[in-house]
């Protein structure tokens, strides 16, 4: 069976690439086989040696756009090629690093960051403001688990509504599929955001549970 | 007073005699389209048989056949209703229009009673039921007597089935009584049923108030939260239909149903009545648990269950250990706390996975009349799946269901059935797995169904009518077939290939 396991990156000095990869970019690297080899577990690469001007260009994956920017542009090694670009949500910048490499820096912005109101999965009528509300108070659950929230709390909202007998869902329905689902540590956190949308919070929720907590934690 | 009924008696009958003369043909088309509709409507193995014992491609082939008949004249037709009542027209109705639109085995007439009240009467065409007689005989759809073989399809009950659904279609008394059962019994919010006039209906004569509304297609294009109405109210019925009164209107397809718009709600008018299904209560309260059982809301006996709902107890034992998985992709809806989206839901592969080749146990085990009740759940998946809207299903069947049946269901037991027979009698059955049946016209195929090898073991059953006279000429001995293969065993082979003027019929093992 073949599996592949990397590629390779043409360079005039591999050790100097090789040393550049590990300080800037957090690579694994060693000599082995007469060749440099560098590794993060996402990209493997053999480092060859070529006097051939190579037009190696990394895409790299950035969390913290700016910040990471700012990082390679404090390096004497690493010149900026291009602005900050963005397209369909995407930011982009190009770097040029002394030992041969093009460094392509991106970011895809989230739904916080675009400041996007995800629609929720409805099968049902939905009273327009409370589907608003909800979509703003789910931005309490963190963005990695916040579809998957969505889905449930739209599902979760939708049996009560049709359990009672009806076929649209009112506050009381949304909110209570809220709390279901949010974990019990995050409640503070919910009970805030239904105060923030103007919701008789303790209508679902009793302060006096996370009140305790803090006083337990104290003692 | 008695001269001048005998006088209007003697001019209704010469009438309907000179009626009956003049319209063989048109009585032969409408009998035609009225069985083509029961088979175009139907689904399944049984319904597949059907149609090549009709000597037809699928479904699609029927469609045809089912297209709008041209309603017959009023003055036509005033003879059978003058004749049926036993009195002019005019001292009941003070007017009665064309019909614009046939009904099943008839036609619809938009009329008014002498005080106002406007009504449908719907008029059955003459000689109509002796004309569904030649045509299911011609098709090879008339029951034979004879025992059933014991792995296979009880081909002779599906038969009967269909025979007695159309002879309930033919009597439109029936038809009013379980009209009036089922308006006085069911009790869902959103749903209409037209009132019969019982003094003014007869076996060829069903006179109900008028309804009016929308049809399916109109509905479609409403705002979500009145389709999410309609919906509510089909689920509703079904379910309450099956599991509490156990009366099922088994033909709920779109032309039987009209919508109206309500504000912001909407509501069902259910027509038709010729075609109901008596669900008994034991069958409804096994077929409940099941579902509960899927739930965990009660114990599981899946053998049970299933023979309780009228499945064949020695068939389902060959696949007991496949049924509690089976369950779970059968009543899956049922199972999940949530809208739940139809056209997700494929349960035919998914029991084609679990199953294999011992898909057509789980079929062949299957009661006769499963078919019908089957139809309209399939109408019913149509029909939310066009409306395009999700609705979770549980709610919904406990709303539509008292908590005493519920209870009931819950609490209902089996007696122990034995589950030691667990395999096929091999010694006698071969190597061939499928038998295959295929009918060509002018050398394209025109039908082609497969069928578990055993069925070869019942040719006679399978052949349709039209070929018989084929067979008899070329002296092909059916019954000494059968015989050689339950002796020599099923192994692959051709059993049968004859030609007549029209048709190739060719049957073989595989």
């Amino acid at each position: 069976m073949l599996h592949a396991v990397g590629s390779s990156l043409f360079t005039p000095n591999p050790e100097i690439t090789a040393r550049f990869l590990e300080d800037a970019l957090h690579f694994n690297i060693q000599y082995s086989l007469d060749q440099w080899w560098a590794d993060n577990g996402s990209a493997s690469f053999c480092l060859t040696q070529s006097d051939i001007n190579s037009d190696n260009l990394l895409h790299i994956q950035s969390s913290s756009f700016e910040q990471d920017c700012q990082t390679l542009l404090q390096r004497d090694d690493i010149k900026p090629l291009s602005e900050i670009q963005s397209s369909h949500h995407i930011l982009t910048r190009l770097f040029q690093s002394d030992c041969g490499l093009k460094l392509l820096i991106f970011h895809e912005s989230n739904e916080d960051e675009r400041d996007e109101l995800v629609p929720l999965p409805m099968s049902l009528h939905w009273d327009e403001q409370v589907m608003l509300q909800t979509q703003r108070i789910l931005r309490v659950t963190p963005i990695p688990f916040r579809d998957k929230a969505r889905t449930d709390v739209t599902e979760k909202a939708e049996l009560k509504a049709v359990s009672e007998g009806t076929l649209s869902v009112n506050e009381t329905n949304a909110m209570q599929a809220l709390v279901e689902v949010t974990p019990a540590f995050q409640h503070r956190a919910l009970f805030d955001a239904m105060l923030d949308e103007g919701i008789q919070a303790e209508l679902y929720l009793n302060s006096q549970d996370w009140a305790e907590e803090t006083s337990d934690n104290d003692l | 007073m008695i001269y001048k009924r005998l006088l209007h008696l003697l001019k209704t009958s010469w009438l309907m005699w000179r009626l009956r003369k003049a319209k063989t043909d048109a009585t032969k088309e409408a009998a035609q389209q009225a069985l083509a509709a029961q088979l175009a409507n139907g689904r399944g193995l049984p319904m597949k048989i059907g149609q090549i014992l009709a000597g037809v491609h699928d479904d699609s082939a029927y469609k045809p056949l089912t297209h709008s008949v041209e309603p017959w004249k009023l003055s036509d037709m005033r003879p059978v209703l003058e004749y049926a009542w036993g009195k002019d027209s005019e001292q009941v109705l003070s007017f009665i229009d064309e019909s614009k639109a046939a009904a099943s085995l008839g036609q619809v007439h938009f009329a008014q009673l002498l005080d106002g009240t406007p009504v449908a009467i719907k008029l059955q065409y003459p000689d109509i039921a002796q004309a569904i007689k030649s045509e299911m005989q011609i098709a090879g759809l008339m029951p034979r007597g004879g025992p059933v073989k014991r792995w296979d399809f009880d081909l002779n009950a599906y038969k009967s089935t269909l025979k007695e659904n159309m002879q309930h279609e033919l009597d439109y008394l029936h038809e009013m009584k379980y009209q009036q059962r089922f308006k006085e019994n069911m009790h869902v919010t959103g749903l209409e049923v037209p009132a019969v006039v019982a003094d003014l209906c007869r076996s060829n004569v069903l006179t109900q108030s008028w309804a009016e509304g929308s049809r399916l297609s109109q509905a479609l294009t409403w705002s979500k939260i009145q389709r999410l109405h309609i919906s509510k109210i089909l689920m509703q019925t079904m379910f309450q239909s099956i599991f509490e009164t156990g009366l099922v209107h088994g033909d709920p397809h779109p032309g039987n149903l009209l919508f109206k718009q309500k504000g912001e709600q909407a509501t069902v008018t259910l027509l038709d009545y010729g075609c109901m299904i008596d669900v008994a209560e034991a069958r409804r309260l096994a077929l409940l648990q099941l579902i509960l059982s899927c739930r965990g809301e009660c114990p599981s006996y899946p053998l049970q269950g299933f023979t309780a709902v009228g499945f064949d107890e020695q068939k389902l034992t060959l696949i007991a250990d496949e049924l509690p998985q089976l369950m779970k992709i059968l009543f899956q809806p049922f199972t999940e706390d949530r809208p739940f989206n139809l056209s997700q839901w494929h349960p035919g592969k998914a029991t084609e996975s679990l199953l294999g080749d011992k898909r057509w146990i789980f079929r062949a085990a299957g009661p006769a009349d499963l078919f019908l009740l089957m139809r309209v759940f399939q109408g019913l998946v149509q029909q939310l799946t066009s409306l395009d809207t999700q609705l979770p299903w549980w709610p919904i069947l406990q709303q539509s269901v008292s908590a005493e049946v519920l209870q009931k269901a819950k609490e209902t037991s089996y007696e122990n059935i034995d589950t030691n027979h667990h395999s096929l009698p091999t010694s006698s059955f071969g190597s061939a797995s499928l038998l295959h049946i295929r009918i060509n016209e002018n050398n394209s195929e025109i039908a082609h169904i497969t069928l578990p090898a055993t069925s070869a073991l019942q040719l006679e059953s399978l052949i349709p009518e039209s070929a018989a006279a084929t067979i008899q000429q070329q002296n092909i001995n059916l019954r000494a077939i059968e015989e050689r293969l339950e002796s020599e065993g099923l192994e692959p082979q051709n059993l049968i290939d004859i030609k007549d003027r029209k048709k190739q019929y060719q049957l073989w093992l595989e």
